[in-house]
């Protein structure tokens, strides 16, 4: 890159400058605004270093005559220049002076390449491959355009890059009589609420923004240090996300632990303690209740009494008590302030990831209220976890934080670079597993997941974990509460057990599913919509009386898990431990013994806790709190996994000699875990509510610190996705975005009808298309026809009668530009013809025109009208596109939008395609 | 204002934790749990009695050579390597200072927002009234929003003080008019998305002042809560800076109107 002094630039300009009537300020600015100049120069970097062209994700393969595939990065240098050099030729222009559109010098420049260019670049050390680059195509492309174009014929130049390159910076420009469409347009680039994202467009900005900082940081130290800050600014951010969201989760685990006790008494030394952090060095703790002294439930309080009938009623009393006020709380601020933080928040982020715009959804009072709310809603004792919302909050973090960064905060395609890695930080401080979470938001939430991502993501996650771990919010040196340390062999033959569980696993996720989905169906459509803190407070009551006489359910699910996770040691005095064998009698073996009453006793109230729990998870999730579904279906999934293990350690006890064990039983040792069963079955249950697999058997593994399970844990998994699939086809977040009617183009489906583009593009018959013509409507029609149609964009044509395509223009950005026209501009009215070309027009006597040429995109991806839909989707899919252009026979025919697919592919699967939430 | 209230956080805790005197709750400790040494005596008795021993030693004598046989010397008589093996020790430990921290932030929060919460559900509406005698009541809303593009949009982040004078204090105050009962949910007419194009033009100017104030407002617009939290300066409209403050207030006050007819009035999203 040395190679290329930034004189070579003032040298071209002042090539021009030759030519033109350039004013000196090009010539001592090596920035002269010129973006073509600009081009000739940013496609040397492309060539010369790999980190410019890895800039270059995704590959645009399409059938547009302008838009050419930069398919390697070696082939990058040679497409800009071959555009330069292709399209810039307007034989037309070569002798005109136009001050305004300078890039016409350049085309100049370009076409008299034998003349003017070849001095200029001679003594120009690098600039020789341009020249030839752009000799070779020189023939072709100029007699494509002379032939076709008549005099006045516009010369489309890269205007993505153009238009972004003044965008990103403007303060170079500095040439005479360049006021007018120059300025920045403020709002150009943005998106409107509820609209879908245009990752091409927004990727193409970054590029040049990129080449710009790349190519200007020779100039000055200052200018290479920002050009180092910019390289690693993506580094910073997820490194900052991570810490906070490392901070932020300890926060809420803390604060959650705490206010869960405080149902049921306080600590009276130490009021912010709870009760095992209060009975902390008290050696009088009693094993069942864990209670000792400095810790006074409430009953102990009014009454004096622990124990009885009285102190029950209290403590039952005081419970529901704070469940309610826990709960209102969560509701009305959830309402008041953020009516955004309800809910789990995956299904949303999943959409925005794929490229959607919902305002504010990440902002900060969502951050705070959703932060607030998920520790009061799961203090309420309702069947609701904090790892769906854990996601939510890291990604409101990972927005916020990224407007520290222009990088990432004013371009919409990289911001979400940063949400991929902040939703991985996420679930790695929800469940302490960082490859877990990286392998989470890769499998389950991210839409666009380059390598790049990937290590951001795992840096990111790896922060969260040890900021997390380094607060330790447990007091066990782990970042979750039910994490439980496994070594213990299996015999082969478990793995029928295994899948069985995943089998059991994967229709009680599909019955969760079916019955949330009803219920959520119920409460869209009917009243019950209407009264969203009264139904918070009904469930939260009837979650509160039905928990608490069950000591299973009256636990915090967290605690319920980890019982149903651990062995039975010393330790473990829970009536589930009561085998006929005594840890405490030091005189016989630990060996596989006959389940004692207890045993029994507890598997019937776990039976019972299913039941509630799965009854109350239906009615929960989708309430107007904030409310994640990991945790119960963890919970579910644990408790029929005990039980199936209880069984099979049952039966080894009974019959230890039978094939099946392979003689491991037979001596006498403790051969079957049933803590082990409720890991796989916890596993089988959340594979099969959210259909993970990959990333839900690291998490499981991280969670238990053993590799020995892998293969347990993957056969459930695998037959719960199984089972899952064949009941019902999709999992709970996509149930939940078909539900709300997220315009989610799903990649995991495939797309398998016979239609073609020209039955899916609008117009339809009969109908005609809404079209803008380069240079023959005057601002009065532009507005008259933003009145009378409300699309999204507009393609530009050459004429009424010729409609051949130009380029796409959005209505945002037409808006904005014509606004701002009105506004900065003097002598535009409403007679003022717009132009989107760069010739100038000829000179009549009405007001000035107004050039708009700026905010045309000049490169929209177009199709045959006999493309099939199956190949429009992928490129949907696959490209991010917003939308595509339909031409036949060259001639412009119709338009294909993002929200024209969504509708056919429901249309397609019998579903109302009307319910598509969109703008 | 933020910065005050801030540091009379920050001075409250740092009372509180410096007021506190450390009691009996240690940051570390090993717990053992053993089977009672009586079970040990009679090798016919079955005892389900376990003995809990929570000491304070380092890590590396967190075992039951260190913890549990020193305590036991001269009740057990060599029994001890009978009843090590089923003993069971944890070392432990844990930041008492973060916990208290933490909880003591967290009751600040909620309270402060709960207080927030009332006063938006109890006392804005009463001070509104109030206002409402001085300004005619607008009724359609295309003008409310027009004229809070005009004084939002041309500052452009920079300008926004000069020019949110008076109109934007009219707008404000006939804004709080209209939905001064905004908990209540009030079902306002939809404004049908495109059709009136004379009102979405106008909003698009909405958007980018809107995404600056995301970019550089951000603790302003949490100033906002503050300040009116306090609910001191009410009276006090002159200042300029207030009347940014309101007017970022009420800008944040017609998003979550807008979520909130989104989520609970339409049920478009969230269900």
């Amino acid at each position: 890159m040395e190679k290329f002094p930034l004189k070579g630039t003032g040298n071209i300009s002042s090539s021009n400058g030759n030519n033109l009537s350039i004013s000196s300020a090009a010539t001592n600015h090596p920035l002269s605004g010129d973006h073509p100049s600009y081009q000739s120069v940013g496609s040397k970097p492309g060539k010369g270093s790999p980190a410019s062209g890895a800039e270059r994700h995704i590959t645009t393969t399409t059938t547009t005559s302008l838009t050419t595939a930069p398919g390697t990065v070696g082939a990058v240098p040679v497409y800009e220049a071959d555009e330069d050099g292709m399209i810039d030729i307007t034989p037309g222009n070569g002798g005109l002076t136009n001050p305004n559109y300078s890039y016409s010098s350049y085309s100049a420049n370009g076409g008299r390449q034998d003349g003017v260019g070849a001095p200029s670049s001679a003594a120009n050390s690098s600039a020789p491959s341009i020249t030839t680059a752009a000799a070779s195509s020189n023939g072709g492309s100029s007699i494509g355009i002379g032939g076709e174009g008549p005099g006045g014929m516009s010369s489309p130049t890269h205007t993505r890059f153009g238009r972004d390159f003044h965008h990103s910076d403007h303060e170079g420009i500095s040439f005479a009589g360049m006021t007018d469409t120059s300025d920045d347009i403020p709002g150009i680039g943005q998106y409107e609420d509820f609209h879908t994202i245009d990752w091409q467009r927004d990727i193409a900005r970054d590029r040049m923004r990129h080449r710009y900082i790349v190519k200007k940081r020779q100039d000055s130290f200052w200018d290479l240090l920002k050009g180092a800050h910019d390289a690693w600014s993506g580094w910073v951010c997820v490194l900052l996300v991570g810490l906070f969201t490392g901070c932020v989760a300890g926060v809420i685990d803390i604060g959650a632990s705490w206010m869960t006790d405080l149902k049921f008494g306080i600590c009276p030394q130490a009021f912010w303690l709870n009760r095992e952090q209060c009975c902390w060095s008290s050696n009088e703790t009693s094993f069942d209740s864990g209670n000792c002294s400095q810790w006074y439930a409430w009953s102990e309080i009014f009454t004096s009494s622990r124990e009885g009938f009285g102190a029950y009623v209290i403590s039952y009393f005081f419970y529901i008590m704070w469940a309610m006020l826990f709960a209102l709380l969560a509701a009305s601020l959830v309402r008041m302030f953020a009516p955004y933080a309800c809910g789990s928040g995956i299904p949303e982020i999943k959409t925005i990831l794929s490229g959607f715009i919902i305002r504010s959804y990440l902002g900060k009072w969502t951050l705070i209220i959703k932060s607030v709310g998920i520790m009061l809603s799961v203090s309420a004792g309702l069947s609701l976890g904090k790892e769906g919302p854990m996601v939510h909050i890291a990604s409101c973090i990972g927005n916020i934080l990224s407007y520290l960064f222009p990088k990432y905060g004013r371009n919409e395609a990289k911001k979400r670079e940063i949400l991929s890695a902040a939703a991985a930080a996420g679930v790695s401080v929800a469940f302490g597993a960082p490859i877990g979470g990286v392998l989470f938001s890769l499998e389950e939430v991210s839409y666009y997941f380059p390598l790049k991502t990937l290590w951001r993501s795992f840096f990111c996650a790896l922060i969260a974990a040890f900021i997390l771990r380094s607060i330790n919010p447990f007091g066990n040196e782990h970042s979750v509460l039910f994490y439980v340390e496994y070594n213990k062999p299996w015999i082969f033959f478990e793995l029928v057990p295994f899948i069985g569980l995943g089998i059991i696993g994967g229709i009680i996720a599909t019955l969760f599913i079916k019955a949330n989905l009803w219920w959520c169906r119920f409460r869209k459509y009917s009243k019950l919509g209407q009264y969203p803190v009264t139904e918070v407070l009904i469930v939260t009551f009837i979650t509160a009386v039905i928990a608490y006489p069950n000591p299973y359910t009256r636990m915090n699910t967290s605690e319920l898990i980890y019982l149903l996770f651990s062995q039975c040691g010393i330790s473990n005095q829970d009536p589930l431990c009561d085998y006929n064998r005594n840890f405490t009698d030091v005189n016989s073996a630990i060996e596989i013994a006959a389940a004692g009453p207890g045993v029994y006793k507890a598997v019937w109230l776990l039976i019972l806790a299913l039941a509630m729990k799965l009854i109350m998870t239906i009615f929960t999730f989708g309430m107007k709190v904030p409310c994640g579904l990991f945790i119960p279906s963890l919970a579910l999934g644990a408790i029929t996994g005990r039980i199936v293990g209880i069984a099979m350690e049952q039966l080894a006890y009974n019959y230890p000699k039978i094939w099946i064990f392979s003689g491991e039983c037979s001596t006498g040792d403790d051969c079957i875990t049933p803590g082990l069963y409720a890991m796989v079955g916890a596993a089988a249950v959340l594979g099969g509510v959210t259909r993970m697999t990959v990333s839900l058997v690291v998490i499981m593994f991280e969670l238990t610190g053993g590799v020995r399970y892998i293969v347990p844990l993957m056969a459930a998994a695998m037959a719960s996705k199984w089972v899952g699939d064949a009941l019902g086809r999709q999992g709970i977040y996509d149930a939940h975005i078909a539900l709300n009617g997220y315009p989610f183009l799903d990649s995991k489906d495939e797309f398998q009808h016979t239609t073609l583009a020209a039955d899916v593009m609008q117009p339809k018959r009969n109908e005609t298309l809404a079209v803008i013509t380069q240079d023959s409507m005057t601002v009065d029609d532009i507005e008259t026809l933003l009145k009378e149609t409300e699309h999204n964009g507009y393609p530009v044509v050459v004429s009424k009668e010729n409609q051949y395509l130009v380029g796409f223009v959005l209505r945002r950005d037409l808006n904005l530009a014509l606004a701002n026209a009105r506004r900065i501009i003097d002598g535009i009215t409403g007679q003022s013809l717009v132009i989107f070309t760069s010739a100038q027009p000829v000179q009549n006597l009405g007001p000035s025109p107004l050039k708009l040429k700026k905010i045309l995109d000049m490169a929209p991806i177009t199709v045959t009208d006999q493309t099939p839909m199956e190949t429009v989707v992928d490129m949907f899919r696959k490209l991010g596109l917003r939308q595509t252009l339909v031409t036949h026979n060259g001639r412009l025919l119709g338009v294909i939008t993002k929200k024209d697919v969504l509708r056919h592919v429901k249309q397609m699967d019998n579903e109302d395609p009307n319910t598509v939430l969109f703008n | 204002m933020n910065h005050k209230l801030l540091y009379s956080i920050t001075l409250v805790i740092i009372f509180h934790v410096a007021t506190t005197q450390s009691q009996s709750y240690e940051d570390k400790r090993c717990k053992c749990i053993c089977p009672s040494f009586k079970t040990a005596d009679n090798t016919t008795q079955k005892g389900t009695d376990r003995m809990l021993i929570i000491d304070n030693v380092p890590p590396n004598k967190c075992n039951c050579d260190g913890v549990i046989l020193p305590r036991l010397v001269g009740k057990i008589k060599g029994k001890g390597q009978e009843i090590c093996p089923r003993c069971d020790c944890k070392y432990e430990n844990r930041n008492t200072t973060i916990i208290k921290v933490v909880v003591i932030i967290v009751i600040w929060i909620i309270s402060l927002l709960v207080i927030y919460m009332l006063f938006l559900m109890c006392l804005d509406p009463l001070l509104n009234k109030r206002v409402k005698a001085n300004y005619q009541e607008h009724t359609n809303e295309d003008v409310i929003i027009a004229s809070d593009s005009i004084s939002g949009s041309p500052g452009a982040g920079t300008t926004a003080s000069l020019n949110s004078g008076a109109s934007s204090r009219l707008f404000r105050d006939t804004y709080r008019n209209k939905y001064s009962g905004s908990f209540v949910t009030t079902t306002i007419a939809a404004r049908s998305s495109g059709s009136d194009e004379g009102s979405e033009s106008e909003v698009d100017f909405l958007a980018p002042s809107h995404h600056r104030t995301q970019a550089y407002g951000d603790r302003e617009r949490d100033d906002t809560a503050v300040t009116v939290g306090n609910g001191q300066d009410m009276h006090v409209r002159e200042n300029n800076v207030l009347n940014r403050v309101g007017h970022q207030q009420d800008k944040w006050k017609r998003q979550v109107r807008e979520q909130r007819r989104n989520i609970y009035d339409r049920h478009t999203m969230l269900n």
